[in-house]
């Protein structure tokens, strides 16, 4: 039981990490960003190959794989959702052109690692068991737990204490008004897909690691739960997302545990529909909700 | 704008009319014309046919199942090449992607069966397309010959579906017994994905063969294809101390599932069908593959014949090692030439008559036959992993 | 038909009715994404009843499943839509994405549908039987476009508060399309069924709904035939690429998403804007007759308004307390006060935008905190303050979209030609004719707001509002941004509106303008009503003079 709660915050801590940067994009801006899967799957191959290739420790690859994210993030604003801005059909068309730039991503990641998963080079992370009072926990698990604890409250300082975080939360509350109090409105776009991107490959490139292989579906494996985890957690709120990633997580594992395994895949989205009708501000948001 | 009520009303009535003759359904026979031209002279190895044999392929090379497709693709284009080589006929091998969709799918076959008019087609990828291609390749009397539609009932779907694929429940009913032998089983752990077609028609094989061999399923749990995370069905099994684990998984999910089961701190051995057998499995799980056990219609250690041979060339063509995939797609080209040259005519209807009259065929799965209901007949392999090689059990 | 490219066309036919599934919600603003839940419940479900033996010997048996497939489709989109549709934008898209991943689990678990194994059935369907089906959806939506039905739909996907003060019953008008959309995403799951033979829960998948949207998207939903178009489009490409000798693999997808990010890059409303291009749209013409069947007016002086102890407030915050007030039939009653005041409060109370928290009202035989659709229908009609025109339709179908509360239905009329659909809209036309060369905008009728001054687009959003035939007609700062020549225009109109009969409540801040035309004043100071009455003895009042001059509050006005 008590291992059932703790694979449950494993598991949750894995969704919460794929949301986060979801939800910043959506949080913010307002977009549903399509590609966020595809980058999500770039980062995994990427640390695999600078991890083949150059053999860097795990701790600098992972700055290296969120700076390649970042740039892959402004690329993606640059040319998927910046020319669409104030054009009529600008949240439709944004749905269509980030799944076009997510193909784009995944048939250039089969061009050059084919169609095979890949994995770390062998004992690249050492992977120890520890085992406290029956409880079994891998290292991988408690770094995945503490570095996704740890981009939370890096990200939550940064939104809340920096320049950069004040013009996000104020184009976030209106930007028009943003843009008339002085706040470059594209600069902060831009800054918002490199973060949202940069911890989006992370998380991928942490989740290969986890799982022990990635291939071109990890991310679109895990898509769907991140739709779940962000309006579970509430519109942009990002304590609100690593709740609801755990929740979803221990949710599936009791569902395991007490029930049928068969129907774990229901749980989360029985959950999201039940909160989207009860609460549709989300369990833990309370930023006011503005349509599309 | 200006059409006139009356002339509403009529074409009313003529779309009507077109519905009534559209919704029609007419039953009409397969035609099975020949051509003189791919009938040749000589039999068996001499046999030489002047006019170029079209072969179909329809793999999938892109999305989801494109880590078998690739691979099938390289293995039947050596085959092609090889025979090509020996001479005697020309064989033109077509090949097609059906992006792991159904309708990609058919469409593929309607283009080699319509328009290419190949004289055989080998494939699709998976069991999922079969059952829906298979159906308009019986219809047009073309045969049709599966390298990897393991499922059950596809050789029923007609007189011109073949398969040399192994039937999963060939393999589990070979490697359980096995297992049981060395291991001495009584209570195990079934792992299955239920949402996938091709494990789950594997688990239901799996319970029976089972229940044939007296072994107790203590803890039976499910996931899903796209699922990456374990640890909850794991720990059941963990706390319900099994003798093994059988699994039936497709390759995405195999590996983190034996890794979170390491690290779960469950040592029982793994048990596995045709799903399991690739190097790139062993290569991706590391230490964690030690143990494995694995049936499967092809075996690196195997010595049949041309085994080795066939493995090096690979190895030289395409840089990578050969999984069974590739060994099936590759015998499938000789299987298709066997019986061409057995008449030593390339028309479908020959190789539909040939087709299912292999016998005893020494390919490198061994001794193969096909029967004229289309199933095929072969020794599984039962493989364990040891210092990450597969070894013969 | 073409031989050996039966599959290839018929795929394409199935694309555009999945893409039809997604075009009729586009059509009207709504993200549904739940299409592979509805077509997966149509195709199992009509597993159960369609036939296997042709029927009266010859007839394919999908002609029972098609029906079966809409009624199952659309009857689980009306379930579903209950209490989705409070939800909007990309939470309604994640509710029903969440919806077809239910249904999936539950198709992959259900023991019937003999869980991944999927179902086998005879394949029934012919490719012309599919091009049939894409022929009638194709005609229904030809006929929809220009129909009283379309012009709610383009309405409620411009601007919903708008469509609902002009008379659009909103709720419902996103019911339908959403009903629409389950019932020809059921036929799509049917006709999918007895193309290929065989489902499984994972055949209707979220990469089924992806694909319906890009296409329907692609090809563009301001046309009928955007489906067609996008369907295709994304057919054709691979098949080019098959001709040109691209070998299959990586390059494919590569191709295709560029070509789709280019399209969606550089053709705003997708490929139909190429055709659009080659084929300018027309722009239907005066029919020059002068509007008929028009109910008359009530007479000068009858009440048809009255507001009892009105106020609102959100939260701490008093926007309204306790305001008295009555309306009669002709009169040009001003509302003026400082920003803050309350007076767009009062004006969305009146017209149905706001439900009062405290007092009680009728309008126009309406009581306050219906919905605002019901205003409309009464004869109430409104602008806004900050103009909330239809930005995708011409200036001519945004006065047609005016007409809504004073004609009938014309669609089920036009699919079947009735003559009496052509007289309705020829009617409709007249009467948003009229109002456009009643405002001065009849020669810009083909132009989109955006196209017009900021002048003529305060006009336009008048002549949609005339186009009502309102009884009473409320003016949220019309003259805001005029200048005084056009301000002098406006007035002239409203004495004129005055004098036909019909009654005018107008906020306004130019008080030359307010003392000019009102036969009545109300000022509002802090949501209160400080002074009422004959125009320049309310204007003289120290109370309204100290309002004005007095420190201004900041609090801004929405709506």
């Amino acid at each position: 039981m008590l291992q059932q709660l703790a694979n449950g915050v494993f598991s949750g801590s894995i969704y919460a990490l794929f949301a986060i940067g979801f939800t910043l994009v959506f949080g913010i801006l307002r977009h549903l960003n399509l590609a966020h899967a595809a980058i999500f799957t770039t980062g995994a191959f990427l640390g695999i190959e600078i991890a083949t290739r150059t053999g860097i420790p795990f701790w600098a690859l992972l700055p290296v794989v969120a700076g390649i994210g970042a740039v892959a993030g402004v690329v993606l604003e640059r040319i998927a959702f910046r020319p669409l801005a104030g054009r009529d059909d600008e949240h439709f068309a944004g749905l269509i052109s980030s799944v076009a730039f997510g193909g784009v991503l995944i048939a250039l990641i089969q061009a050059r690692y084919g169609t095979e998963p890949k994995s770390f080079p062998y004992e690249y992370f050492p992977n120890r068991l520890f085992e406290v009072a029956g409880l079994r926990v891998t290292l991988t698990q408690l770094v995945t737990l503490g570095l996704a604890l740890a981009l939370m409250l890096g990200l939550a300082w940064l939104v809340s204490a920096t320049p950069l975080g004040r013009a996000m939360r104020a184009v976030a509350e209106n930007p028009t008004a943003a843009r008339v109090v002085g706040v470059n409105v594209d600069r902060v776009t831009a800054g918002t897909y490199a973060l949202s991107s940069g911890l989006g490959t992370v998380a991928g490139a942490l989740l290969a690691l986890n799982i022990g292989q990635t291939d071109r579906g990890l991310g679109a494996s895990i898509e769907l739960i991140g739709f779940a985890v962000i309006i579970l957690g509430g519109l942009g709120s990002l304590w609100g997302a690593m709740a609801a990633g755990i929740v979803l997580g221990l949710a599936e594992a009791l569902t395991i545990h007490y029930f049928d395994s068969t129907w774990k895949g229901l749980v989360p989205f029985a959950l999201l529909f039940a909160v989207l009708i009860l609460r549709p501000r989300g369990l833990f948001g309370h930023i006011k909700v503005r349509e599309v | 704008m200006r059409l006139k009520t009356s002339s509403g009303v009529a074409a009313v009535i003529a779309a009507a009319a077109l519905l009534a003759t559209a919704a029609c359904v007419s039953e009409e026979p397969a035609s099975s014309s020949s051509d003189s031209a791919l009938s040749g002279t000589g039999t068996g190895a001499d046999c030489t046919i002047d006019e170029t044999v079209k072969l179909g392929a329809v793999f999938s090379l892109t999305e989801a199942a494109a880590f078998a497709g690739g691979y099938q693709q390289e293995g039947l284009k050596m085959a092609i090449d090889e025979l090509n080589a020996a001479g005697g006929i020309k064989y033109e091998l077509i090949l097609e992607d059906d992006k792991t969709s159904v309708d990609d799918s058919v469409a593929a076959f309607e283009k080699l069966i319509e328009r290419d008019k190949v004289s055989a087609i080998v494939g699709p990828t998976l069991s999922g397309m079969a059952f829906t291609t298979y159906t308009d390749a019986q219809y047009a009397g073309v045969p049709a010959l599966g390298v990897s539609t393991t499922a059950e009932g596809i050789p029923e779907i007609g007189d011109y579906i073949f398969r040399a694929s192994l039937p999963e429940e060939v393999a589990l009913a070979a490697s359980i017994p096995a297992a049981k032998e060395t291991l001495g089983l009584e209570k195990v752990a079934v792992l299955y994905d239920s949402a996938d077609e091709f494990t789950a028609s594997a688990f239901n094989t799996i319970s029976d063969v089972l229940k044939e061999q007296d072994i107790e399923i203590v803890v039976e749990e499910s996931f899903e294809t796209a699922d990456t995370e374990f640890s909850a069905q794991l720990t059941k099994v963990a706390d319900a101390d099994v003798d093994a684990v059988i699994l039936s998984a497709l390759p995405g999910a195999t590996v983190p599932l034996v890794k979170q089961a390491r690290d779960q701190g469950i040592t029982a051995p793994i048990v596995g069908g045709n799903a399991f057998n690739s190097p790139v499995l062993v290569g991706l799980l590391e230490g964690a593959s030690e143990g494995l056990i694995v049936g499967g219609a092809w075996s690196a250690a195997a010595e049949t014949t041309g085994n080795a041979e066939f493995i090096a060339n690979y190895n030289e063509l395409y840089g990578r090692a050969p999984d069974q995939f590739a060994a099936q797609a590759y015998t499938a080209g000789y299987l298709l030439d066997q019986a061409v040259r057995a008449d030593c005519d390339a028309n479908r209807e020959a190789i539909k008559d040939n087709l299912g009259q292999i016998l005893e065929y020494d390919s490198i799965l061994g001794p193969i036959s096909i029967d004229e209901g289309g199933e095929v007949t072969q020794e599984p392999f039962v493989q364990i992993i040891r210092d990450g090689e597969f070894t013969i059990l | 038909m073409l031989a050996g490219y039966d599959t290839l066309i018929t795929n394409i036919a199935l694309a555009v009715i999945l893409a039809y599934s997604f075009h009729v919600v586009l059509m009207a603003g709504q993200l549904n994404l739940g299409q592979a839940g509805f077509a997966s419940l149509a195709a199992y479900t009509s597993t159960l009843v369609v036939p296997t033996e042709p029927l009266f010997g010859s007839l394919s048996p999908v002609l029972v499943g098609i029906p079966v497939g809409a009624a199952v489709g659309g009857a689980a989109a009306f379930l579903v839509g209950l209490p989705v549709l409070r939800l909007r934008g990309v939470f309604l898209a994640i509710g029903t994405i969440a919806f077809g991943e239910m249904v999936r689990v539950f198709m992959t678990n259900a023991e019937w549908t003999r869980g991944a194994l999927g179902l086998r059935v005879d394949k029934w369907l012919t490719v012309d039987l599919a091009w049939i089906v894409v022929a009638v959806l194709g005609y229904l939506f030809w006929r929809l476009g220009p129909s009283r039905t379309g012009r709610a739909f383009a309405a409620v996907r411009e601007d919903e508060l708008a469509a609902g003060s002009m008379g659009v019953d909103v709720v419902r008008t996103r019911m339908t399309s959403f009903v629409a959309s389950g019932a020809i995403a059921g036929v799509y799951g049917v006709m999918f069924l007895y193309f290929f033979g065989r489902i499984t829960p994972a055949t209707f998948d979220f990469s089924l709904t992806l694909g319906g949207l890009v296409t329907a998207v692609l090809g563009g939903y301001l046309v009928f035939f955007g489906p067609v178009l996008g369907a295709g489009f994304l057919t054709a490409v691979p098949e080019i690429q098959n001709a040109l000798g691209v070998e299959a693999g990586w390059i494919h997808p590569l191709i295709t998403g560029l070509l789709l990010l280019a399209v969606i890059l550089f053709l705003p409303g997708g490929l139909s804007t190429l055709v659009a291009r080659l084929r300018p749209a027309r722009v239907r013409p005066d029919p020059g007759t002068e509007p008929d069947g028009l109910a008359p007016l009530p007479e000068p002086g009858t009440p048809i308004a009255e507001l009892r102890g009105l106020g609102k407030s959100y939260g701490s915050v008093q926007a309204v307390r306790s305001v008295d007030l009555e309306i009669r039939a002709g009169e040009v009653l001003g509302v003026i006060g400082p920003n803050g005041a309350g007076k767009t409060t009062l004006v969305n109370m009146i017209s149905g935008l706001e439900t009062p928290s405290a007092g009680e009202g009728e309008v126009l035989g309406v009581r306050l905190g219906a919905p605002s659709h019901r205003f409309a229908k009464a004869g109430l009609s409104r602008t806004f303050q900050h103009s909330k025109l239809f930005d995708r339709l011409s200036a001519l179908d945004n006065v047609l979209v005016g007409t809504h509360p004073v004609t009938r239905s014309t669609y089920l009329r036009r699919l079947l030609w009735l003559p009496s659909a052509r007289r309705d809209e020829r009617r409709a036309l007249a009467l948003a004719w009229a109002q456009l060369r009643r405002v001065g905008l009849a020669d810009r009728a083909h132009l989109r707001p955006g196209a017009l001054s900021y002048g003529d687009q305060r006009r336009l959003e008048i002549a949609r509002a005339l186009a009502a035939h309102p009884t009473l007609l409320v003016l949220d700062e019309p003259a805001a941004g005029m200048n005084h020549v056009e301000a002098g225009e406006l007035a002239a109109l409203i004495k004129d509106l005055a004098e036909d009969g019909i009654a005018v409540l107008f906020i306004e801040h130019n008080v030359k303008m307010v003392l000019d035309t009102c036969t009545r004043l109300v000022v509002l100071n802090f949501g209160e009503v400080i002074a009422a009455g004959e125009p320049r003895e309310v204007a003289a009042d120290p109370k309204v003079v100290e309002a004005y001059l007095g420190a201004e509050d900041e609090e801004s006005e929405h709506v």
